[in-house]
């Protein structure tokens, strides 16, 4: 048994400027017994230990033995209740013989924890800080506990809860503190976390302790970076599937030492990417990050899932606060276009596949709920915040990424047999109050747009909105004539799009040929799609404008590379409007042959590797999901 | 990298026009002139567009571009015209033929 729980509880304080408290050694008392009496967490019997008032020398004396002597801790859980300080900065735990003006001597700083921590080289540690502020020195545990502040500290798997009362005596209920009373409630089922694993993470303890907390006017820390898939803080009473149980110390990764000794080489990128993902969820570096070291593992397939599935646990909460509701989804998007080339190897990347893409489903209605709930209340929230130039063309990218998402939303919840994951009454309500409210920026500006237009016009059907549907393919049909076929290229940067803005309005593109899409996608899928819909009557008169204009469909060889940022292999269908499409008619005959050949790929037959490649396409929008498309 | 890149286009031309056999062998003509005037007959003129005829283009390298003009200087007026007639007759062609590819777009009258 390698997971240790070592809790405190400090009522007495021996030093003027820390009073006593009444709460603290009950709180200790009650977790402990839980978690190592009652076997709630299979931590180590022999090794864990309760600690009540204790001096700092014998706390300094416990974490030691815990930490350095015996079998090496891959498990670590420290549970303190006390009084908790701020100096220069530092985040300290008070002891009993702590001493305001010497803390650094008499107190535990949370630095001198991490750097323990890491020297141990302790693979899982969780740390629950349940502290009464001192000292009348308000201070923000929030800020001080974050991981900006604590930076990396060469654990892989690291959780952080922590609660803090600028009150000292008005937080503790009926002698106990608030903080624990509801991580209690969760560890014996009375408040439920989830049903569909045998375990708890503190992660998702503490994000339920936190919404509890926060109606008491605490607001907690809580957050995590964990490498090594779920972690398994205590047994889950809620558990559905049966008797909880703790399954295993850690998953298959944290016993192979080549693995791990990786994972150690690139926890600071991943650190510095978890860092980062709360100011906004870059999609193209956390990929860029993230995948090489998923795929280093490929000869062991359940580790890269493993450590997929952990990216994702500790990621979610992380974005989930994030401005743009569409982050999180974004982010299992991304974890599910990771696994694309291991799916096909083992069960248990499919099956990981699947949670993410469920996770996706499931997040893209939470984000639609938000967003519909930010619209009524303010029916410009899409607009830029900073100027309005810059709208002329994000706008029209951004309405379409959001119309997109839906579309494959649905798509994949079709694709996975879950259609009650996702609110078709709420996608269909947002695409309405787009076109109500946004029509003018519906406009055919980018190359970019095509793979969510084609995510939304497929799908349809699905969510009965064909009326919408044929509105919004208008509106950008007749842009797009308007523009005389030329969009830009997918993803210029701001300086190019505002160099292709000025050149538009100028009416001569000549200057900006390099930021155009030559050959354009966008043109294709319009076609296609208004030819699915019936609309050649529309699209056919206007198919002159277009005389010379090249467009293209592109069908990589195979949709495992389909998450790269260059697809290596596959086929480029090319054709000049005017030489060999003269209507919807020539390209549709087209079309129906490139249909057969993207048939012929079986991997598509698998709903996850379909669901995935769709959102590789919606998260690298410079290819699209043709198979979306049928038969015309 | 340039010269590479020169190079494949080249070759990618040539296989092209060797599978359809569009090919004018100057060894089988008396001279440089009538192997261009026989190259001249074996082509057509496209349309830009803006609707202006675009005149073929040759790519020589130096010692045939010299062999070729010389070739050009030797031959007199009545080849320059046979020129300028092949050349009128093609911008022609290509004009109608750019007439009968725009019909096949539908017209807003068509509706």
């Amino acid at each position: 048994m390698k997971k240790i729980f070592l809790a405190i509880g400090c009522d007495i304080y021996d030093y003027p400027g820390l009073q006593a408290l009444n709460g603290a050694q009950n709180d200790a008392v009650s977790i402990y017994d839980h978690l190592v009496t009652n076997d709630g967490g299979d931590y180590d019997k022999e090794r864990s230990q309760l600690l009540l008032s204790p001096s700092i020398s014998e706390v300094q004396k416990s974490i030691e033995n815990i930490l350095f002597d015996g079998d090496p801790t891959v498990e670590f859980t420290l549970f303190f209740a006390g009084h908790g300080a701020v100096k220069d900065g530092v985040y300290f735990l008070c002891i009993k013989d702590s001493q305001i003006d010497r803390f650094s001597l008499t107190a535990l700083s949370m630095t001198q924890l991490f750097s323990w921590l890491s020297e141990a080289k302790v693979s899982q540690a969780n740390i629950i800080i349940d502290a009464c502020e001192s000292g009348g020195v308000l201070h923000d545990i929030v800020t001080l506990l974050n991981p900006n502040v604590i930076g990396k500290t060469g654990s892989l798997a690291l959780s952080i809860l922590a609660a803090s009362s600028s009150d000292e005596y008005a937080q503790e209920e009926n002698g106990k503190g608030v903080c624990t009373a509801a991580l209690m409630s969760c560890l014996r089922g009375e408040l439920i976390v989830q049903t569909t694993r045998p375990t708890l993470d503190l992660m998702e303890v503490g994000k339920i302790v936190s919404e509890n907390v926060r109606k008491k006017g605490q607001t907690p820390a809580c957050w995590g970076l964990n490498l090594y898939g779920t972690a398994q803080f205590a047994k889950n009473p809620r558990y559905s599937g049966g008797e909880p149980h703790i399954t295993e110390t850690l998953s298959a990764l944290t016993s192979d030492i080549v693995a791990n000794q990786y994972l150690r080489e690139n926890a600071d990128k991943i650190w510095e990417l978890y860092i980062a993902a709360a100011r906004g969820f870059d999609v193209d570096v956390f990929l860029q990050v993230i995948a090489p070291i998923c795929l280093r593992f490929t000869e062991n397939v359940s580790i890269s899932a493993s450590f997929i599935e952990g990216i994702a646990n500790t990621f979610g909460p992380r974005v989930r606060e994030n401005r743009d509701p569409y982050d999180e989804p974004q982010l299992y998007a991304c974890c599910a276009a990771i696994m694309l080339k291991l799916i096909e190897k083992d069960a248990s990347a499919d099956r990981i596949t699947r949670d993410l893409i469920v996770r996706t489903i499931e997040s893209v209605d939470k984000a639609n709920i938000t967003l519909l709930n930010q619209l009524k209340d303010d029916k410009y929230v899409l607009l830029s915040e900073s100027t309005g130039l810059s709208d002329l063309y994000f706008l029209p990218l951004r309405l379409l990424r959001v119309l997109g998402w839906i579309g494959g939303a649905v798509h994949a919840a079709n694709f996975m047999k879950m259609p009650e994951l996702l609110s078709k009454d709420i996608a269909k309500e947002i695409v309405q109050f787009i076109i109500r409210e946004y029509s003018q920026s519906i406009v055919a500006i980018s190359d970019e747009q095509t793979p969510y237009y084609v995510a939304l016009a497929t799908a349809c059907d699905i969510m009965d909105c064909k009326k919408d549907v044929e509105i919004i393919s208008g509106l950008l049909f007749y842009s797009f004539v308007e523009s005389k076929g030329r969009v830009a290229a997918s993803q210029l940067t701001g300086a190019d799009a505002l160099e292709f803005l000025e050149a538009k309005i100028s009416g001569d593109l000549s200057a900006v040929g390099d930021k155009l899409a030559r050959p354009t996608t966008l043109l294709s899928a319009l076609i296609l799609v208004c030819g699915s819909m019936d609309m050649s009557d529309v699209v056919d008169p206007s198919m002159k404008k277009f005389d010379h204009a090249d467009i293209n469909i592109f069908v990589p060889s195979t949709y495992a590379d389909f998450d790269e940022e260059i697809i290596e292999a596959g086929m480029n269908y090319s054709y000049r409007i005017g030489q060999s499409v003269w209507n919807v008619n020539d390209l549709v005959k087209e079309w129906n042959i490139i249909r057969k050949q993207i048939e012929l790929d079986s991997a598509l037959n698998c709903s996850s590797v379909r669901s995935a490649a769709l959102f590789s396409s919606l998260l690298r929008p410079n290819r699209e999901a043709w198979f979306l498309l049928s038969p015309i | 990298m340039r010269k590479q890149f020169m190079r494949m286009i080249y070759e990618t031309i040539n296989e092209s026009t060797e599978k359809s056999g569009n090919v004018v062998n100057a060894q089988d003509h008396k001279s440089e002139a009538a192997a261009f005037l026989a190259m001249l007959q074996n082509i057509e003129f496209g349309v830009d567009e803006y609707g202006n005829v675009s005149l073929p283009e040759i790519h020589l390298g130096k010692l045939a571009f010299d062999r070729m003009f010389a070739s050009f200087a030797e031959q007199g007026v009545e080849f320059e015209q046979k020129v300028e007639k092949v050349k009128k007759e093609k911008i022609k062609a290509a004009l109608e033929q750019e007439k009968i590819r725009l019909s096949k777009f539908m017209s807003s009258g068509d509706v």
